[in-house]
């Protein structure tokens, strides 16, 4: 009897060994997609088109467009770990942070652009007019992404499939070679994009977007002739103009405008902004600092500017009969911030002053800001036909038009008003990029504008305002306004108008080679 | 509350403040148990088989012992050494088979229960004893009994330096005439320390004697069985649990610190519910997952689910061989943790519990408020900038008199003193074939940080019943739960960032209201608002094993097991109205973050065992089969705007804000595996395993690994030419190699590509769901394997020292590593690849010395040590992979810290400036240039006051690319422990020193707008204090942010990690009460610490860099009681 329980159980004890093998081993992905069964419909091809959409909203605090204003004269932040002050101070070198994630930010767009197109090329139950639509997105994305890093980097490796592991050490590409692609990509996206989508789609890539960014890549690389035919084209589609008021325009209430042309989407709770602008213009945010010199760069109502002596411009009240643009963008001292007001003296900004532009005044929640960026607005477009114009050598009425479409929308008096007619290429030049500034401002152009123009007298010392006699709140009348210096930037011709390759993908690719003074 | 306890009439006492649940819990016990206890003891009825052939009375005695439940004693030199023995019978009684042994012998045997005592037929000593006694003498009687308060029956009583003795009775008394009152009496029992009385006065001498735990016999648990100690052939250490007993020990982790030789535990923090040890067994081999694998009753467990009281034993399999047979988690080597069993008896009933007050053991000194804005005004102009704090504002912080410009303390803020408590009951007992052990507990932890506390109550219950004959079937039952609650602040990280905030903020303005601190937050005033996040778990487990018995010597065990574990996070963010100092409020929402975590993990085990011993021969084989399965899942769900700030549940939420989330993973392991263990004339041992593992981690192709290991051991202590030496008890020398795997990577489908969801995109105001491709996939990846070699030798000494020395040499291979790829392949997560290769070696040294000394006092001193080199062999041509301060590097330890090595500072006569260098220009109008031949940095430019690097490449340019080198290490050079115990008449005094070498420690001490700075600033460079070790104190992060030797500090130390005073009750009175056992004591964990390290504790996280990425220690005072009823 013992030895037949003992069998028993001896045998019960193989059955389980063996009996319960099959699948423990096995185990697929339970809560996730795989890309080898995905593809199937219309509805996933979407689903991974917006997976290159999002790839383009800022993943971290260097990235954010308005940190590009504070590597410019426009803005200082004081603590180096958002990277902006560095580069400012053109202190940056191969291993600072936003090099790095400005590169691997634009290749991942890149290279879920390339992704998504291996996969809907092999799709063969879509119509292939939305295939075509769907295509050009991504090769508007990608482009976008390219025209930045050529910007910034000179020749970058240019990647338009998807690599393996194997394939990734590539060399750089020449500059002029990436450019030819962007312009394939944007020409393709300009054929290939509707003009408008409907309500519930707003935000994806138009053919406007296309032809006004190719416009952008044209002129920064000063290709001055296509860029104005192009920034024309955009112009003779009909379907942009300028939004009548400056200030709403960047309100969320006025989101997508006439005036918009491209710009990332954001909503509230379930997807708002990553950095949110609102934090930035208040408390949340303790260090972006507004300089001195761009508030001084906004000219007088009368159009001129303040330190011409005609101008009226009061230095112990600064701010009367300013242009309204320096309102609208700035949180002036004494000025309404929230339900607070501005006092330099107890705020932790070191100018005193914080940006305006962008801030949600209607939520006290400032981490769950929802106000879409605008990448690219008419306004845009109309300076950029002027500038490239006016590099052609083009002086004529239309370059006036253009500049006094920008100036008269806030008020500002037309350039003959003030400058009076048939300027010179130099003056129209210098009229324009203060327009830029002014139109612009925290809006991520002026450091890219500084970039391909070149332009070292930009590069200078930060100065603001001394906060301690900026302190009785119950009477701003006695206040006084003094400029003091609070940093030092120094260009740095060694590095010149380029950023580093950074560090680590030299490290992660022996093809690749530095820039100089790195 | 009170609480009655009636168990001993007359005499009740009541408990107080025991938490209700826990007494009914008690209940429950006591109901249970007493239901088990029906079945009445009968050993005598019990049946045995014998079959054994010219053996003698020890090897009979031994056989029997085996094959019952009998235990046998008797006195060395009893029993013929030389007679022949043959005896078969079936199924027969006790007394029938030693009458028959014993026919014509000169001895006689006693029964009672299952203690079985051989006598001499004629008690010759007690014959002499009473041949003596007539001379002038003194009659001393007394009982002797075990540590657990029962009577040793056999020990021998001799008077010193005569023949004159006795033996001690059934029930423990013995009664003997000596010399005079000078007269020494020693007692000595098998397996007990000898113990030596000095008679004195008295007339009665009772005496506790102390098992010997340096005894041959001492059994250590291995992988899937037991080992004797003498017989290991492999690096195994135990530890001493009786030692740990009664420390308050919040975690089991902790009972590893300094105990094992080898094995470095570091407690991580003083947090409530996370005060748990990081372990490091043998140096950290992998660049992945270094835990060691920790097996509960051979269940892999959290080790933090186990109660430290509730463990009976904790081995450490420290090298390939004896690690072996788990090859495929065993490569950070394996903890086997054994719970309490119940043993065949009477009931055992106990009460261990304390009360505890912590504090912060040491936070840095930092700078007030006059320091602090001086500092930072000057900071500010060093960086370019102009002062931020006006005089008059410096005079009002150093006034403290304006509320608005104060000088708080924000680590008084904070950080204050914290109570503990913790009641743990144990029951125990059972009949011969049922036994049973309960045991329950509640503890509770107040932080000593704001907002944190810890509540935990556990049960554990393991049942053995035996059925058939022989108790040839064992069927036990596991089972253990806890629950626990833990509430912390919602953002640990930047609470305790709060702690450093600069003393000039206030906390509320004259409204009551929070102030936002540095135009910001106010995490105090968050957290009196209601933020928390509060984690209840939940964890039960459950095993069930048989046993048979399928022939003599052959067995099958087959375990099923499985636990799950629950988690409920309620991430609460309360709404609060903050204040801008400047004027102005906001109100910031409400909202709630809850998760639900669901882990489940089920294990099967089959086993099949035969031993066998023949002649000179003992053989041992074990053959087995595991699988083990992992699910892991969780729900998200998220709301804001609640109405209050009060009731937590999201349907109180503004449904306009819903949104949730969900993942989920599986895991799946199989594994074969067996053993065979010979030991020839019990002085020669081998050992060999092999276990061939296939985890789901892996494609199929790459599944499986196969781990084998040999190891060997020789007692030169029994052979001949050592035998003579009486002061040596063992001598043995072992050795053993062996192979083992890891797959523990941060990814479930290594193999397997993956879409990603979460990439959303908004269009026209609705979001829209999106997919990406995140990571890199490589179907290749297969099980990292490390190689071990391991020599030991271990000594005992006659007089209880016990010494033992190790020797490994492991090298881990194809570690799966991420290095990193191009990121122009799209900034994926790099794939894992079998690339890397890690060496540790090192030196492990184990001292342990047990004396009770002829005063009765008994003294223990248990010394470790560990040297152990850790290296970095191979990086796959991607050395060095930098990741801030830390690196890794070929030829160094892991994570060595890395940066620039400095050499001073820069002082004003190392620069040139404006005119000639014209001293009456003021310092901070000098436009610097460094002089000719003086280094200079390629990322700044120097000034005076700036840190010196050293040029490494000589080249006179400190730069990023060519100046870095490692600066410092985070393992240590040695690691030592020293455990001293002094038990004296009713006192014991248990010290606890342990300690590290040649560690460094990283602080970062940056003044910021956010954060204060150490008070030490106040002696920084400046140009009338040219100081050649502080720099000029700056707000540029570019210098900042530079990783030196500027921020590395020895973090060695030297800590009384545990001082203990306890009092036990007399006996005599004892008695009256009812208890067996009444000792109080008093206890100070980490009393006192010796270091040069000036940040936070040094015994931190291993890498932790930020002065704030770690909560505190915490120094505990407690005092305690363990009671036996």
């Amino acid at each position: 009897m013992k030895r037949v329980n003992g069998l028993i159980i001896s045998l019960l004890t193989v059955i389980f060994i063996f009996g319960c093998t099959k699948d423990i081993l096995e185990k697929n992905p339970v809560a996730a997609f795989s890309p080898d069964n995905f593809y199937n419909n219309e509805t996933e091809a979407h689903m991974a088109l917006m997976g290159v959409y999002a790839s383009i909203i800022p993943n971290n605090y260097s990235l954010h467009w308005f940190q590009f204003d504070f590597m410019s004269d426009n803005n200082y932040i004081q603590d180096s770990w958002q990277g902006s002050k560095e580069f400012g101070e053109w202190a940056h070198n191969s291993a600072s942070l936003t090099a790095s994630e400005k590169w691997s930010k634009a290749y991942q767009t890149i290279g879920r652009a390339n992704g998504f197109m291996e996969n809907l090329d092999a799709m063969d139950n879509i119509e292939e007019e939305l295939k075509l639509q769907m295509k050009a997105e991504a090769r508007f994305l990608r482009a976008y992404m390219y025209y930045d890093l050529i910007l910034f980097y000179g020749d970058v490796p240019l990647i338009l499939e998807v690599q393996s592991l194997d394939e990734a050490a590539v060399p750089r590409t020449a500059k002029q070679e990436v450019l030819s692609a962007i312009l394939e990509d944007f020409n393709f996206a300009s054929e290939n994009l509707p003009l408008t989508y409907p309500g519930d789609q707003v935000g994806r890539a138009t053919k406007g977007a296309a032809l006004a960014f190719k416009t952008r890549t044209l002129l920064y690389n000063e290709e001055w002739e296509e860029a104005a035919a192009v920034a024309q084209a955009v112009i003779d589609l009909g379907v942009y103009e300028l939004y009548e008021d400056y200030e709403g325009l960047f309100k969320e209430e006025n989101e997508n405008n006439v005036e918009v042309i491209f710009d990332i989407q954001y909503i509230k709770d379930l997807r708002p902004q990553t950095f949110p602008t609102s934090a930035v213009s208040f408390g949340e945010w303790p260090t972006p600092n507004v300089t001195l010199d761009l508030i001084d760069s906004y000219y007088m109502l009368n159009g001129l500017p303040i330190d011409d002596p005609s101008s009226g411009y009061q230095e112990q009240d600064p701010y009367a009969n300013r242009d309204p643009r320096l309102a609208a963008s700035v949180v002036l001292p004494g000025s309404q911030m929230g339900d607070g007001i501005l006092i330099p003296a107890n705020d932790v900004t070191i100018t005193g002053v914080r940006p305006r532009k962008y801030a949600d005044l209607g939520t006290s929640n400032r981490q769950n800001t929802a106000i879409n960026t605008i990448l690219m607005r008419y306004a845009d477009v109309l300076l950029m036909r002027a500038e490239a114009l006016i590099e052609m050598g083009n002086t004529g009425q239309e370059v006036y038009d253009l500049i006094n479409e920008v100036r008269n929308r806030v008020d500002m008096p037309s350039i003959e008003e003030v400058e009076g007619t048939g300027l010179s290429q130099e003056q129209l030049y210098n009229i324009l990029r203060h327009e830029r500034r002014v139109e612009f401002f925290m809006e991520g152009t002026r450091y890219s504008d500084m970039y391909r123009w070149k332009d070292e007298s930009l590069v200078h010392d930060v100065y603001g305002y001394n906060t301690a006699k900026l302190s009785d709140p119950s009477n701003p009348s006695t206040w006084e306004f003094e400029g003091v210096k609070l940093a030092t930037r120094n260009f740095d011709p060694a590095k010149g108008w380029l950023w580093p390759i950074p560090l680590e993908e030299i490290q992660n690719n022996e093809e690749l080679t530095q820039n100089p003074g790195y | 509350m009170n609480f009655s306890f009636k168990c001993c009439p007359g005499n009740p006492f009541s408990f107080r403040n025991l938490p209700a649940l826990l007494m009914k819990s008690f209940f429950l016990f006591i109901l249970v148990g007493v239901s088990t206890l029906h079945a009445k003891e009968a050993y005598s009825q019990d049946k045995i088989n014998i079959n054994v052939e010219g053996v003698t009375f020890e090897e009979l005695l031994e056989e029997i012992q085996q094959n019952s439940r009998f235990i046998f004693f008797y006195k060395d030199g009893v029993l013929p050494k030389t007679d022949k023995i043959t005896i078969q019978k079936k199924e027969a009684s006790l007394e029938e088979i030693l009458d028959t042994a014993f026919r014509g012998k000169n001895f006689k045997y006693r029964i009672k229960e299952r203690q079985v005592i051989i006598l001499p037929a004629e008690n010759v000593l007690q014959k002499q004893a009473n041949k003596q006694s007539s001379l002038q003498g003194v009659e001393v009687s007394g009982t002797v009994t075990d540590s657990n308060g029962l009577p040793l029956p056999g020990v021998n009583v001799v008077e010193k330096g005569t023949t004159n003795g006795t033996q001690t009775d059934f029930d423990g008394n013995y009664s003997l005439i000596v010399s005079s009152s000078d007269a020494v009496l020693v007692f000595s029992f098998i397996g007990m320390i000898e113990f030596e009385q000095v008679v004195g006065t008295r007339d009665e001498v009772d005496v506790t004697m102390e098992a010997d735990q340096a005894v041959l016999d001492e059994v250590v648990v291995v992988g899937y069985g037991t080992q004797k100690k003498v017989n290991l052939t492999g690096a195994v250490s135990n530890v001493e649990m009786n030692d740990l007993e009664n420390r308050p020990l919040s975690n089991s982790s902790l009972a590893l610190q300094g105990t094992v030789p080898g094995v470095l535990a570091v407690q991580a923090s003083g947090r409530p519910g996370a005060d748990d040890a990081t372990i490091n067994i043998r140096g950290v081999g992998t660049l992945n997952n270094s835990d060691p694998l920790v097996l509960v009753d051979g269940f892999p467990s959290n080790m933090n689910d186990v109660n430290p009281n509730n463990i009976e034993s904790i081995s450490v399999l420290k090298d390939a061989s004896s690690a072996a047979i788990y090859g495929s988690r065993a490569a950070n080597g394996v903890i086997l943790i054994t719970t309490k069993k119940g043993v065949a008896g009477t009931m055992n009933l106990s009460y261990n519990g304390y009360y505890g007050v912590q504090e912060v053991t040491s936070l840095p000194d930092l700078a007030d408020s006059e320091l602090y804005t001086t500092l930072y005004n000057e900071a500010m102009v060093n960086s370019g900038g102009s002062p931020l704090y006006t005089d008059e504002d410096i005079e009002k912080y150093a006034n403290g008199t304006d509320p608005l410009f104060p000088n708080i303390d924000y680590f008084d803020v904070y950080f204050g003193t914290a109570s503990t408590q913790n009641h743990r009951l144990n029951v125990s007992g059972g009949s011969e074939t049922l036994q049973y052990s309960f045991m329950t507990g509640y503890l509770e932890q107040e932080g000593v940080l704001v907002g944190t506390n810890h509540e935990k109550m556990d049960f554990r219950s393991n049942l053995d019943a035996y059925f058939f004959n022989d108790k040839k079937l064992r069927l036990t039952a596991r089972l253990s739960g806890n629950r626990s609650e833990t509430g912390e602040p919602v953002d640990m990280w930047a609470t305790l960032w709060s702690g450093l905030v600069p003393p000039i903020w206030p906390i509320k303005n004259a409204e009551d209201q929070w102030i936002a601190v540095v135009g910001e937050s106010n995490y105090y005033g968050y957290i009196m608002e209601g933020s928390s996040r509060d984690v209840e778990r939940y964890n039960f487990t459950g095993q069930l094993e048989a046993e048979y018995q399928i022939l003599d010597g052959l067995s099958a065990q087959l375990t099923y097991g499985y636990s799950v574990e629950n988690s409920k996070t309620n991430l609460f963010n309360a709404n609060i109205l903050l204040a801008n100092i400047e004027g102005g409020t906001r109100s910031l929402p409400s909202n709630l973050d809850v998760r639900d975590d669901l882990n489940s993990n089920t294990l099967l085990t089959s086993l099949l065992e035969y031993e066998k011993t023949f002649n000179k021969h003992s053989l041992k084989i074990l053959g087995g089969y595991s699988q083990e399965e992992y699910a892991w899942g969780w729900n998200s769900a998220y709301r804001a705007n609640f109405i209050n700030n009060t009731q937590r549940y999201l349907n109180l939420g503004d449904a306009a804000t819903m949104q949730n989330d969900a993942g989920a993973y599986e895991l799946g392991l199989e594994s074969f595996f067996g053993r065979v263990n010979y030991i020839l004339d019990e002085k020669y041992l081998f050992e060999a395993n092999v276990r061939q593992d296939g985890s789901s981690r892996f494609a199929e192709n790459y599944r499986w690994g196969t781990f084998p290991s040999f190891s060997a051991g020789w007692i030169l202590s029994k052979e001949n030419f050592l035998q003579n030496l009486d002061w040596l008890e063992l001598l043995k020398v072992r050795g053993s190699w062996g192979e083992l795997g890891n797959q523990s990577i941060n990814s479930y489908y290594a193999a397997s590509p993956i879409l990603s969801t979460g990439a959303n995109y908004a269009l026209g105001g609705n979001l829209y769901s999106g997919v990406a491709n995140n990571t890199l996939t490589n179907e290749q990846t297969t099980w990292e394997t490390t190689t071990q070699t391991n020599f030991g030798i271990d000594i005992s000494f006659d007089n209880n020292l016990n010494l033992t020395f190790d020797y490994f040499n492991k090298t881990t291979d194809d570690i799966l590593m991420q290095i990193p790829v191009p990121l122009t392949l799209g900034d994926l997560t790099p794939p894992y690849q079998n690339v890397g290769t890690v060496k540790n070696y090192g030196l492990e040294f184990a001292a342990d010395y047990r004396k009770t000394f002829s005063n009765g006092m008994y003294f223990n001193a248990a010394l470790n040590m560990a040297h152990i080199k850790n290296e970095i062999v191979d990086l796959y041509g991607r050395s060095p992979i930098i990741d801030g301060p830390k690196a890794l590097i070929e030829g160094e330890a892991i994570n060595s810290f890395y940066g620039y090595k400095v050499d001073g500072i820069y002082q004003i006569a190392d620069f040139n400036w404006q005119n000639g260098s014209d001293p009456s220009i003021p310092h901070l109008e000098r436009d610097y240039t460094l002089k000719e031949g003086v280094t200079s940095v390629a990322n700044f430019n120097a000034t005076p006051g700036d840190l010196k690097y050293v040029d490494l490449n000589g080249d006179g340019v400190v730069n990023m690319t060519e100046d870095r080198t490692v600066i410092g290490k985070q393992f240590p050079d040695l690691s030592y422990s020293l455990q001293l115990n002094l038990d004296w008449k009713q006192f014991d005094l248990g010290l606890f020193l342990q300690g590290v070498e040649g560690i460094e420690g990283y602080t970062s001490w940056n003044i910021f707008a956010l954060t204060n700075v150490a008070s030490s600033w106040e002696k920084r460079w400046t140009p009338e204090n040219p100081s050649n070790t502080l720099p000029q104190i700056t707000l540029d992060g570019v210098r900042t942010q530079i990783n030196s030797e500027f921020y590395m500090e020895d973090a060695s130390y030297l800590r009384l990690k545990n001082i203990e005073l306890g009092y036990s009750l007399n006996k005599d009175i004892m008695r009256d009460t009812g208890f067996s056992n009444l000792r109080i004591y008093a206890n100070i964990q980490n009393a006192l610490t010796f270091t040069k390290f000036t940040g936070f504790d040094p015994e931190r996280p291993t890498g932790a860099l930020d002065s704030n990425s770690a909560h505190p220690q915490v120094r505990i005072f407690t005092v305690g009681a363990n009671i036996n009823f």
